[in-house]
C-alpha cells in the first residue's frame, strides 16, 4: 500500500512536468472534440492522431493518446444530447433521454450530470487501476507461456463473440486478423510466409496503416455516403440553465454509483467494452427506477447511469491491457499497438521495467479527469461550436490526416496504399455488419499468440495436453469456448440480437 | 442483410480456401511442435467454417425488404474514395502540399457545394497545417514535388 502510494507520487512528479501536462491537456481537448463529432469516435481519433505523436517522448505520447481515449467518452455526450446522434458508440444510450432533456430546454443539467458522473466513474476507474494494477501485474508475473496463450485466445474469442451484432462475422474477422498477422517473416520459425518474393511484404502487414485505414478512412466513407443532415438543437448556455436542480442530483447520485460499478466490472472483463457497459447501465436504471415510465422522455438517471458506465469501463479496460497485455476493445487494441511501437510492451513486466512510465500514465489520468470535468461543464459552449463545422469540411481534413499519417509511419507510399486498401475494406465490412475490433486484435496479438504457443509446446515437448494440465490455462481456454459458443449458439438458433450487439 | 450475408459467406469460403491452399505449402509440423503453416491453415479453416455458417444462417433468413437506392450517396462515396486514390497517385509527383490541397478542394466543393472562397480557405489551411505539423514539427520528409513544397 505504502509502496503504491510512493509510486503514485513519483508518477505525479513526472505527469506534472510542463510538457506532460501540456500533452495531457491536448489529449483531453482533442478527445472531447473527437467525441463530440458525430460518427467519429475514440478508436478513429486514436488511430488517426497516432502518427502525430511520432518523435515525441513516449510518455508524453501515450499520455496524450490515452487522453483522447477517455476524453472521447466525455465529448460523445455533446452530440448525443444536442443532435441525437452518438458522438462515440459508447454514448448511444445517452441519445434516448439526453436528447429529450435537451428538447425540454434541459441540455445544461444533462451535461452537468453526465460530466459529474463521468468524473466520478473515471476517477474511480483510475483509482482501481492504481490499487489493483500492481497486484494483478505481480500475479501475471507467475504466468507461463501456456497462461499467456490462453489469455490471448480468450481476448480474441470473447471480442469476436461480443463485439458486433453477429458472432459468426466476429469469428471470421478474428481469424482474418490472425491470418494477416502471419504475413511476412515468421519470428518463431524464421521462414517467410505469404510474401511472394516481395521485399515490402517481408516486414509483414503493420497494424497501424490497417487501423488508420479501417477506422479512419473507412469511417469517413461511411459518413460521407450517409451524410445525414444534423439538426443541432440551439441551446442557451446561461449559468442558471446549466445547473441541475437539487432533485436532479438526488435522482442521479445512485445512478452514478451503479453506472460506475457496472461499467468498471464490464470494462475489466474481456470482450465487452464501454458500449455494452452503457447498455447494461441503462437497463439497470430503468429497472431500479421508481418511475420507469419517464425513461425515453428525459429521465436524468438515463443519462447519469450510462455516462458514468462508459467512463468507468474505459478506465477498467486499461487494467487488463496494461497489466496483462490483453486489450478488450478496438480502441485498447490500437492503444496496445501504440505502446508496442514505443517499445513499452504492456504486460506484467510493464510496471517492473518501466515504472516511471506506467505510474506517470496513471497519474496523468487523475489529472486528465479533472481537466475534463472542467472542460465539459464550463467550456461546453466552445465544444458545441465544433458541431457547427460542416461535415463536408471536417471529413476531407480527416482524410488528409489519414494519408499523411500513413505516409509518415515509415516515409513510404506503400503504407499509404495499404491504408487506402484497408479503408475500402473497412467501409465494406462496416456496411455489411462485420465488427472491426476482432480483426485488429487478431492482427495485434497474432504474433504474440504464436510465440506463446511455441514456448508452451517447447515446455511440453510438443504435447498440446499442457494447456489442459495447467489449471489456469485450462480455465481460461474453457472460458474462451463459453465466450464464443454461447453467442454463436444464440445467433444460429435464430435469436437475432439487436443491432448494437446487446439484447439489453 | 440476406443477400449481403449470402455473398459474404461465399467470399469467406473462397478466401478461406485460398488461405488453406497457400498455407498447406508451408510445413505443418516443425521443431517447435507446430510449423509455420499451422496458424495460417487453422485461420483459413475457421474462415471457411464461418463462411459456411454465415451462408447457412442467411439462407434461412426471410428475403430482404426492398431497399430504396441512394444514387447520390453512392456518388459521394465514389467521389470520396476516388479523390483519395487520385491524390495518393499524384502525391509523389505534385508533392504533398499540392495534392492534399487538391484533395480537400475537390471534396469540399464536390460534397458540400461550398463557395469557392470556403473551398480556397479550407484547402489552404489544411495544406498549411500539414506542412507545419508534419514537415516543420515532426520532420517527416513528405514528398516535395515540383514546387518544392
Amino acid at each position: 500500500m505504502m509502496e503504491t502510494f510512493g509510486n503514485l507520487l513519483m508518477g505525479f512528479s513526472i505527469a506534472l512536468s510542463p510538457v506532460n501536462l501540456l500533452f495531457a491537456a491536448l489529449g483531453v481537448v482533442l478527445g472531447t472534440i473527437i467525441g463530440a463529432l458525430p460518427g467519429i469516435g475514440s478508436v478513429t481519433g486514436v488511430a488517426v492522431l497516432l502518427p502525430i505523436t511520432f518523435g515525441m517522448d513516449p510518455t508524453a505520447a501515450i499520455i496524450m493518446l490515452c487522453g483522447i481515449y477517455y476524453g472521447a467518452m466525455y465529448g460523445g455526450t455533446i452530440s448525443s444530447v444536442l443532435i441525437n446522434t452518438p458522438g462515440d458508440a459508447a454514448t448511444v444510450m445517452t441519445t434516448i433521454d439526453g436528447h429529450q432533456m435537451a428538447r425540454q430546454g434541459r441540455a445544461g443539467p444533462a451535461f452537468a450530470v453526465s460530466a459529474t458522473g463521468s468524473f466520478v466513474a473515471g476517477t474511480f476507474g483510475v483509482l482501481m487501476l492504481t490499487l489493483a494494477g500492481p497486484a494483478l501485474a505481480k500475479w501475471g508475473l507467475q504466468f507461463g507461456p501456456p497462461e499467456f496463450f490462453a489469455l490471448m485466445v480468450l481476448a480474441i474469442l470473447s471480442l469476436a463473440g461480443l463485439a458486433g451484432s453477429s458472432p459468426v462475422k466476429g469469428i471470421i474477422m478474428g481469424a482474418l486478423g490472425l491470418m494477416l498477422s502471419t504475413v511476412g517473416l515468421d519470428i518463431v520459425h524464421g521462414t517467410l510466409r505469404f510474401t511472394y518474393g516481395s521485399v515490402q511484404m517481408m516486414n509483414g502487414i503493420d497494424f497501424l496503416p490497417v487501423a488508420i485505414g479501417m477506422f479512419g478512412m473507412g469511417e469517413v466513407l461511411v459518413q460521407m455516403e450517409k451524410m445525414e443532415r444534423f439538426d443541432l438543437l440551439e441551446t442557451k448556455f446561461r449559468l442558471r440553465d446549466l445547473l441541475p436542480t437539487a432533485q436532479d442530483w438526488v435522482r442521479s447520485r445512485w445512478a452514478i454509483v451503479r453506472g460506475t460499478l457496472i461499467g468498471f466490472v464490464i470494462g475489466v472483463l474481456p470482450g465487452a467494452g464501454a458500449t455494452i457497459a452503457s447498455f447494461l447501465a441503462y437497463a439497470t436504471e430503468k429497472r431500479c427506477s421508481r418511475h420507469p415510465e419517464e425513461f425515453g422522455r428525459g429521465a436524468i438517471e438515463g443519462v447519469a447511469g450510462p455516462e458514468s458506465a462508459n467512463n468507468a469501463a474505459s478506465a477498467g479496460a486499461l487494467v487488463p491491457m496494461m497489466t496483462l497485455g490483453i486489450p478488450g476493445s478496438g480502441t485498447t487494441a490500437v492503444l496496445l499497438g501504440a505502446f508496442m511501437m514505443y517499445g513499452l510492451q504492456p504486460g506484467p513486466l510493464l510496471f517492473k521495467n518501466h515504472p516511471d512510465f506506467a505510474w506517470a500514465l496513471i497519474a496523468s489520468m487523475y489529472i486528465g479527469n479533472i481537466m475534463l470535468v472542467v472542460l465539459n461543464t464550463a467550456f461546453i459552449p466552445t465544444f458545441v461550436s465544433v458541431l457547427r463545422m460542416p461535415q463536408t469540411i471536417m471529413m476531407p481534413g480527416i482524410l488528409v490526416l489519414t494519408v499523411v499519417g500513413a505516409y509518415s509511419l515509415s516515409n513510404s507510399m506503400a503504407d499509404v496504399w495499404i491504408m487506402i486498401i484497408f479503408g475500402v475494406i473497412g467501409y465494406l465490412v462496416k456496411v455489411y455488419g462485420y465488427p472491426l475490433a476482432p480483426l485488429i486484435i487478431g492482427l495485434v496479438l497474432g504474433p504474440l499468440t504464436e510465440v506463446n504457443l511455441a514456448r508452451s509446446l517447447m515446455m511440453s515437448q510438443g504435447s498440446f495436453a499442457i494447456f489442459m494440465e495447467r489449471p489456469l490455462s485450462m480455465v481460461l481456454l474453457l472460458a474462451s469456448l463459453v465466450a464464443i459458443i454461447i453467442p454463436l449458439a444464440r445467433q444460429l438458433m435464430g435469436r437475432q440480437r439487436s443491432h448494437s450487439g446487446v439484447s439489453a | 442483410m440476406k443477400k449481403g450475408d449470402l455473398i459474404g459467406g461465399v467470399i469467406s469460403v473462397l478466401f478461406g480456401l485460398v488461405v488453406v491452399f497457400e498455407a498447406s505449402k508451408l510445413p505443418y509440423w516443425g521443431a517447435q511442435g507446430f510449423g509455420p503453416g499451422f496458424v495460417p491453415l487453422w485461420s483459413g479453416v475457421v474462415i471457411i467454417v464461418g463462411g459456411l455458417l454465415l451462408f447457412g444462417a442467411a439462407w434461412r433468413m426471410p428475403a430482404d425488404p426492398p431497399v430504396t437506392p441512394d444514387p447520390a450517396g453512392k456518388m459521394r462515396l465514389l467521389l470520396t474514395a476516388g479523390t483519395v486514390v487520385v491524390a495518393a497517385l499524384l502525391m509523389p509527383y505534385l508533392g504533398f502540399a499540392v495534392s492534399m490541397f487538391l484533395l480537400v478542394a475537390v471534396l469540399v466543393r464536390g460534397l458540400g457545394k461550398h463557395s469557392w472562397l470556403v473551398v480556397g480557405i479550407s484547402s489552404f489551411l489544411t495544406a498549411a497545417a500539414v506542412y507545419l505539423v508534419f514537415v516543420r514539427w515532426l520532420m517527416v520528409p513528405l514528398p516535395a514535388g515540383m514546387l518544392g513544397l
